[in-house]
């Protein structure tokens, strides 16, 4: 017991002090409330959430949290149109901890929110509910106006492993905004459906690097060799971070000969340079033993580390062959 | 435990102008009752160079008051 516990209130006292004109008496008044945890707290805390005081309206919302009532659900979906961007955010991880089945019903109704940020929110709260109603909604949520949102979304049924939303999943990767597309990608690349591969393929050619270096990736995530040539053209691209990612994605699919790796032991950026001599050593090129050598010289420790290893990496392939 | 000269150079940081005075979550949780009310202002203060950085004085404090400077090479 601390010594400061002499000055609590009582359910009373802090119920009838929520209707203080002093500000700083109403906060200290819901802290109470928060701390007490009585559920005949709930309505006078959810019309503490129009009070004039933002303070007084952040504090009812984390004592609603503790409260955990789902009727508090709807208001504070409201909550996250909020003006105080404290109470939003506030708002924002409370909705988070309401996972019983009652909760979803005002979280789906937050989805037509006026305000994109709380519409934003309420996908995210619903990320963690495997509950069949959330996911028509968030599949329609999908045509959202702003990106942010449709962020949120892709986000969300990739997280559920949603299967009948692949096809939503898939134009969402020729969505407008781009990080909605990279997003699409890594999200279907969850789902380790073979027939994806075209769309992974095709998003290796996207105008936007990221959803480029995305699209090498999941290839990488998904290991067929049918994307090898995709894959070794993306070895000319102009972003160093999409060559980069392709060559790790050839090394997990191998088999595909160090022809078109080769060229970037000698590429001018060394991150290039060390991971095709990872890749290299991945594959077991055994006739690139000499080129590998050679980068026992390069100037970068790590490009030197990474072809001693591949150098390792082949001997063992060769015996292991023998 | 050593007393803090400089309440401006320590682990937890209160807001004075979000601490709603009256209000003790912080100095409740704290393991090492390294937070204490400060009688002139009546906000918490780190009045003791103690910390864990367990975080619950951050986490728990209904007004955002609170924040937890953890050393980097701790986080």
């Amino acid at each position: 017991m601390n010594e400061l516990d002499d000055d609590a209130l009582s359910l009373d006292e802090a119920l009838a002090r929520l209707g203080d004109p002093d500000p700083a008496v109403r906060q200290l008044a819901a802290v109470s409330l928060g701390e007490l945890c009585d559920p005949a707290a709930l309505g006078p805390l959810i019309g503490a959430l129009s009070d004039a005081d933002p303070t007084v309206r952040r504090v009812a919302v984390g004592a609603l949290e503790e409260l955990g009532d789902p009727r508090a659900v709807g208001p504070l979906v409201a909550a996250l149109g909020d003006a105080s961007p404290a109470v939003r955010a506030a708002a924002k991880t409370a909705l988070r901890e309401f996972r019983t089945p009652e909760s979803v019903p005002p979280l789906v109704a937050g989805l037509t929110h006026p305000d994109p940020e709380a519409r934003a929110a309420s996908v995210f709260a619903l990320r963690e509910r495997t509950d069949a109603r959330t996911i028509e909604p968030l599949r329609a949520a999908l045509g959202d106006a702003d990106a942010g949102v449709r962020r949120e979304v892709v986000t969300a049924l990739g997280y559920l492993r949603e299967r009948s939303a692949i096809a939503d999943l898939t134009r969402a990767t020729r969505d407008p905004d781009a990080s909605v597309r990279r997003l699409a990608l890594g999200a279907l690349s969850f789902f380790g459906d073979a027939a994806l591969l075209d769309v992974f393929v095709s998003a290796l050619r996207d105008a936007d690097w990221q959803v480029r270096q995305e699209a090498a990736i999941v290839l990488g995530r998904a290991a067929d060799s049918a994307a090898a040539s995709a894959l070794i053209a993306a070895l000319d691209d102009p972003y160093w971070q999409v060559v980069k990612e392709a060559l790790l994605a050839l090394g997990k699919i191998g088999g595909i000969g160090h022809a078109p790796v080769l060229p970037l032991l000698t590429h001018s950026y060394s991150e290039i340079r060390k991971v095709a001599a990872t890749t290299l050593g991945t594959i077991g090129a055994l006739d690139t033993v000499d080129a590998l050598a050679a980068l026992s010289q390069d100037e970068d420790i790590e490009v030197r580390k990474a072809a001693s290893r591949a150098l390792d990496d082949i001997a063992l392939t060769g015996r292991t062959a023998r | 435990m050593a007393q803090v000269s400089m309440k401006f150079d320590v682990p937890v940081i209160v807001d004075e102008s979000k601490c709603i005075k009256g209000c003790h979550l912080c100095i409740d949780v704290c393991p090492l009752d390294a937070l204490a009310i400060n009688p002139e202002t009546g906000k918490a203060f780190m009045a003791r160079d103690e910390c864990w950085y367990c975080t619950p004085c951050e986490v728990d404090c209904p007004a955002d008051a609170v924040i937890v400077r953890i050393p980097y090479l701790l986080r």
